[in-house]
C-alpha cells in the first residue's frame, strides 16, 4: 500500500517536472533586450534669445510649458525661449504671437527663425496634427489655416464641440450631443454619424489616424462605448466596437497608434489596448488622467507619456501590451515629446534628451 | 413665395412654441439682472445662447436633469480651445440638453451627476473676462439652438428696443435713410442697426424684426433659434438665413436685396422685443 502511494507520489513529481520541460522547450519565448534610458544632454533655460540655427532644418523642434515657448535642436541647442502669459501656439514650423497693437485681437503667424509669414485675425488659433486652426469663441466652430496662414475653410458645428482631432486629411469634431462630424480638405462635410447605443449620447474623445482612413471615439453614457469607424469607399463605416466598463463624463483621451492598428483609450483600470478590426482586447497598467503615444518605428517600441495629477512617466512597450518598463519623471515636468527612440522632457526652466537603447 | 415663407416662419414659431411648454419652463441659471447680452447679440458672430455678466455670480442648473460632459482647462485633448476655459452639458427630458461655457475653472461642480434645478455648477468668470459666462439651451432632437427667453420665467420689461439707423446698401455705397430723400433705382440691402437693452444696460438684440416697404410686409426674422447644416451656420426657425449673409462685419442686421423701382417709396422697419415692446420707423424716399 505504502509502495503504491510512493510510486505515485514519485509519478507526480515526475509528471511536473515534464510539463515545466515542456513549457520551456515547446512555449519558449527569446528575452527581449534590456531597454536603457541613456541621458544625452540636461540644459538650464531661461527667456531670451539662443544660438541661432538653422529654421530650415527640420531639427527645430517646438517646446512649450506653462507659460514659455520656445525651439531647440536634437543637440540642445536653443533658438530661442520667450514667455506671455496663457503660453502661446507653437509648432515645429510656425509659431503665434499675439498682435500687442491698440485694437488688435490678432495673432502673427512666425517662423522659428522669427520671421514673421502673416497676421491671423482669430481668437482662438491652435495647432493639431502640426495643421493651424482656430476655434470659433463660442466653441462650435473651426476655421483651417494653410502654412502661409490663409483661411482655407470655415466649419459651423451644430452645438459645441467636445472632442476634436485632425488627420493629413481628415478634421473631425466630436459634439455634446453624441455626433462626429468628418471635415473633408475642401471644408465640406465627409460624414456625420451618431454613434448611439448608450442611453445619454456624448462624444467624450476621439483620434484620428494621420492617414485619415480610421477614427475612433469614447461616446455615450450608460453604457460607454469604444466605436472605431474605418473608410470604405467614400464614406466611414463602423469597423469594431465594444462597451465599456467607465462612466466619464469628462474629456476622455484617445490615441489611434501611427501603425494605423492600434487604439490606446482611457480606461479607469489602465490605458486599454484595441486593435480597429476588434481582435485585440488588451490593458497596460498605467493608470493616467491623459498621456499622448508614439512609435519607434525602426525598433518598434512604442513610448507613452502618461500623467496622474502632478506626476508624470513614460512607459516603454511593445504592441499590443507588453511592458518594457517605466521611468518616473520630476514633478516639475511639463513637457514631454518622442521622436524615434529619443525622449525630450522639459519644465519651465530646463530641457533634456534621453535615449532609449536596447542592450 | 412670401405667404409660403410666413406660413412656415408660423409653423416653426408654433413648433417652438410647444417646445417650450413641453420642456417645463427652464429657471434663469443665473442673475436675471445681470443678463448682459440675449440670443443673437453680435458677439464675434451670432450669439447662440444668453451672456451673463462677470462679478462671480453662481450660475444654476436651469432644469432637473443629468450632466453628460465636464471640462475645465485651457483647451480638449485634441488641442481645441475651451474658450472661457470650462463647459458643462446637462441633458434634460425632451431631447433638451443647457450648456454652459465660460464659468471659472476652479468653480465647476464637475463630481455632480444628477442634477436637479438650481444645483450651483460654478460661478461665472472673474470680472475682466473678454466674456462673461454664456447659457445655451440646445434641442437635441432638431440640433438646434433655441432662444433661452422662450423657456425662461419671462423678465419685466417695458422699455422698446431702439433703432439706432438704416442704411440702403449698393456695392459698398450706403445711404442712411434719416439723412437722404432720394436714392438712384436699383437693388438695396437694408443695413439695419437696431439693439433691445438688456437688464444689465448693453445693446442686445430684439426678438422680432420687421420690413415693410409701401406696406406689404417683404421680410420677418424671430430671433427663436440658429443651427447648423453640413458644415453651414443658419439662423431662424422660420424664413431660415446664413449667419454670414445675415450679419455685417460691424454687426448690423442686413437684409435683402430689394429692388427699388421710380417713385416715392416708403419703408417702414419694426422692432421688436420678447415682451412684445415695439419700436417703429418709417421713412419715405424718392427713387429716381
Amino acid at each position: 500500500m505504502g509502495e503504491v502511494k510512493g510510486r505515485r507520489i514519485a509519478f507526480s513529481v515526475l509528471a511536473v517536472i515534464v510539463v515545466i520541460l515542456l513549457y520551456f522547450f515547446v512555449f519558449a519565448e527569446p528575452l527581449s533586450p534590456e531597454l536603457s534610458a541613456i541621458p544625452k544632454w540636461k540644459i538650464d533655460i531661461a527667456v531670451g534669445p539662443g544660438t541661432a540655427f538653422d529654421s530650415a532644418d527640420s531639427a527645430s523642434l517646438a517646446f512649450a510649458a506653462g507659460d514659455r515657448y520656445g525651439y531647440y535642436s536634437f543637440d540642445g541647442t536653443v533658438a530661442f525661449v520667450a514667455e506671455i502669459p496663457g503660453g502661446a501656439p507653437v509648432s515645429d514650423a510656425s509659431y503665434l504671437y499675439r498682435a500687442s497693437a491698440a485694437g488688435s485681437a490678432g495673432f502673427m503667424l512666425k517662423k522659428p527663425d522669427d520671421r514673421t509669414i502673416a497676421a491671423i485675425d482669430a481668437a482662438y488659433p491652435f495647432y493639431t496634427s502640426g495643421r493651424l486652426f482656430s476655434a470659433q469663441n463660442d466653441g462650435t466652430g473651426v476655421s483651417a489655416y494653410d502654412e502661409r496662414g490663409r483661411k482655407l475653410w470655415t466649419y459651423a458645428f451644430p452645438c459645441q464641440l467636445s472632442a476634436f482631432s485632425a488627420g493629413e486629411s481628415l478634421v473631425v469634431g466630436g459634439t455634446v450631443d453624441g455626433w462626429l462630424e468628418g471635415i473633408s480638405p475642401d471644408g465640406g462635410r465627409a460624414f456625420s454619424f451618431a454613434p448611439g447605443g448608450s442611453r445619454l449620447p456624448v462624444i467624450l474623445g476621439l483620434d484620428v489616424s494621420r492617414s485619415g482612413n480610421w477614427i475612433a471615439a469614447v461616446s455615450g453614457i450608460d453604457r460607454q462605448r469604444l466605436v472605431v469607424l474605418g473608410r470604405g469607399g467614400t464614406d466611414f463605416r463602423v469597423s469594431s466596437h465594444r462597451y465599456l466598463e467607465s462612466d466619464y463624463r469628462e474629456p476622455v483621451r484617445v490615441i489611434v497608434m501611427d501603425d494605423e492598428r492600434h487604439v490606446l483609450y482611457r480606461r479607469p483600470d489602465g490605458i486599454g489596448v484595441w486593435s480597429v478590426d476588434g481582435s485585440v482586447d488588451g490593458l497596460l497598467p498605467v493608470k493616467a488622467d491623459d498621456f499622448d503615444a508614439a512609435i519607434d518605428e525602426a525598433t518598434g517600441v512604442a513610448y507613452l507619456s502618461a500623467r496622474r495629477g502632478n506626476k508624470s512617466e513614460i512607459v516603454a512597450f511593445r504592441l499590443p501590451d507588453t511592458l518594457l518598463g517605466r521611468i518616473s519623471l520630476p514633478d516639475n515636468c511639463e513637457y514631454i515629446r518622442f521622436s524615434g527612440s529619443s525622449a525630450f522632457v522639459g519644465g519651465r526652466t530646463w530641457l533634456a534628451r534621453f535615449d532609449f537603447v536596447e542592450e | 413665395m412670401s405667404r409660403t415663407i410666413v406660413r412656415a416662419g408660423a409653423i416653426a414659431i408654433a413648433a417652438i412654441a410647444l417646445l417650450a411648454v413641453s420642456a417645463l419652463a427652464f429657471e434663469w441659471p443665473a442673475d436675471a439682472g445681470k443678463f448682459r447680452y440675449g440670443f443673437g447679440t453680435p458677439r464675434d458672430g451670432f450669439l447662440r445662447g444668453i451672456e451673463f455678466g462677470s462679478n462671480d455670480g453662481l450660475a444654476l442648473a436651469a432644469d432637473d436633469g443629468e450632466m453628460t460632459f465636464s471640462a475645465v482647462g485651457a483647451s480638449l485633448p485634441g488641442g481645441y480651445p475651451l474658450p472661457g476655459g470650462s463647459l458643462i452639458a446637462v441633458a434634460h427630458p425632451a431631447d433638451m440638453m443647457t450648456i454652459y461655457a465660460g464659468l471659472r475653472p476652479d468653480s465647476v461642480s464637475s463630481y455632480l451627476k444628477n442634477v436637479r434645478k438650481g444645483d450651483i455648477l460654478g460661478r461665472s468668470s472673474s470680472a475682466g473676462a473678454s466674456r462673461g459666462a454664456t447659457f445655451y439651451a440646445f434641442d437635441a432632437r432638431e440640433r438646434r439652438f433655441i432662444n433661452p427667453l422662450i423657456l425662461m420665467p419671462t423678465l419685466i420689461d417695458d422699455k422698446p428696443p431702439v433703432i439706432r439707423s438704416v442704411s440702403l446698401s449698393m456695392e459698398g455705397a450706403e445711404t442712411r435713410l434719416d439723412q437722404s430723400k432720394a436714392v438712384r433705382q436699383g437693388s438695396y440691402y437694408f443695413l439695419i442697426d437696431a439693439y433691445d437693452s438688456s437688464p444689465a444696460g448693453e445693446a442686445s438684440s430684439p426678438f422680432d424684426l420687421r420690413v415693410l416697404i409701401d406696406g406689404s410686409e417683404r421680410e420677418r426674422v424671430v430671433y427663436d433659434a440658429a443651427w447648423a447644416s453640413a458644415g453651414k451656420a443658419n439662423l431662424f426657425g422660420g424664413a431660415s438665413r446664413g449667419e454670414d449673409s445675415y450679419l455685417a462685419g460691424d454687426g448690423r442686421i442686413r437684409l435683402g436685396p430689394y429692388s427699388l423701382s421710380r417713385g416715392r417709396v416708403v419703408i417702414s422697419v419694426a422692432v421688436s422685443d420678447y415682451a412684445s415692446n415695439k419700436r417703429e420707423q418709417t421713412y419715405s424716399i424718392t427713387v429716381q
